[in-house]
């Protein structure tokens, strides 16, 4: 399709020209916005500053991540002993909370019996088959019966 | 980061072209403004934009684009439409002011056809006219087919027709 007259008066227009106040305050925007992104560079920090860094950079991950493998199988049997632990657990019991109040209670009442019982039986027994044996004052008719049978 | 003198030779070099490209689609000056600085803005902050790129014309064009779009889709149709009616009290010039009252009075007229395009007709027949980009080149930065490309250039450039006709007629 070739272009007509119309057509290349059209593209013949020129565009207006970009206004030249704008280059430095763009250009500037562009400058700070890079210098925001960017990270300071090392090599324009003091010494102390870049070997505080380095350190910073450097050990915790010396310290913390020697070996992916070693600290994978530590994880592994920290989860091991937490399962065998859950499962040795002996299951909580199920009764509501009233219920384990009355428990209590009658746990009490028992112990405060029991307390007692044993403060009666610590108490000096005075059996009466210990007791000094005084003769018995003969009754009226063995009496007599003896005196039958004697005679 | 692109050196300093990497977006100075940027700017020196695209630039003028990126202004007149946004300037068509905005058709405001501050919108212009704005997009082309956040343009540059984006160029500082990712050093490797350029990498693998074949042509640094059309990558920025296109670049240039995405950030209009993004702008129109912000604001929406409603504010779309509110732009345009104060476009047409206080349009920035797109051409440069001509010494001849015939040609000023075309170069009017032609901003206001331009300005009655739809944007995607608008923005092939900018590539097309003062880009000089060909269809697959327009096509490849605008996301459409090829032959999209050359169908909405011309309906744009019949309708351009249409309204300038007259007036070409009279003033040859």
């Amino acid at each position: 399709m070739k272009p007509d007259d119309l057509e290349r008066q059209i593209g013949r227009q020129p565009l207006r020209e970009i206004p030249p106040g704008w280059r430095e305050p763009i250009l500037k925007a562009a400058r700070q916005a890079a210098l925001r992104s960017c990270p300071a560079r090392p090599d324009r920090l003091a010494p102390w500053r870049r070997a505080v860094l380095a350190l910073l950079d450097r050990r915790p991950s010396a310290l913390l991540w020697p070996s992916p493998t070693a600290w994978a199988a530590l994880a592994a049997a920290w989860i091991g002993i937490l399962a065998a632990q859950l499962a040795m657990r002996e299951p909580a019991p199920a009764a509501p909370a009233r219920e384990a109040s009355v428990s209590a209670r009658a746990l009490l009442l028992a112990r405060l019996e029991q307390q007692r019982l044993l403060a009666r039986w610590s108490e000096p027994f005075e059996s009466p088959a210990l007791a000094p044996t005084k003769p018995a004052p003969p009754k009226p008719r063995s009496e007599a019966r003896r005196r039958i049978g004697f005679a | 980061m692109p050196a300093r003198v990497e977006l100075e030779r940027l700017y020196e070099d695209h630039a003028q072209a990126l202004f007149s490209f946004l300037a068509n689609l905005t058709r405001n000056e501050a919108d212009t403004r704005d997009l082309l600085q956040a343009l540059f803005v984006k160029l500082a902050q990712r050093p490797g934009l350029f990498e693998g790129a074949r042509e640094e014309r059309a990558l920025l064009l296109r670049l240039a684009r995405n950030l209009a779009i993004d702008l129109f889709r912000r604001r929406g149709a409603a504010r779309r439409h509110s732009d345009a009616l104060a476009r047409q009290v206080q349009a920035a010039p797109l051409f440069a002011p001509a010494s001849e009252p015939d040609e000023q009075a075309f170069r009017k007229a032609l901003e206001a056809a331009l300005d009655e395009l739809p944007t995607e007709q608008r923005e092939v027949v900018h590539l097309k006219l003062w880009e000089g980009l060909t269809f697959e080149q327009i096509a490849g930065l605008v996301d459409i087919p090829p032959n999209t490309a050359a169908s909405r250039y011309r309906y744009g450039l019949d309708k351009l027709r249409r309204r300038l006709r007259p007036l070409y007629d009279e003033i040859r």
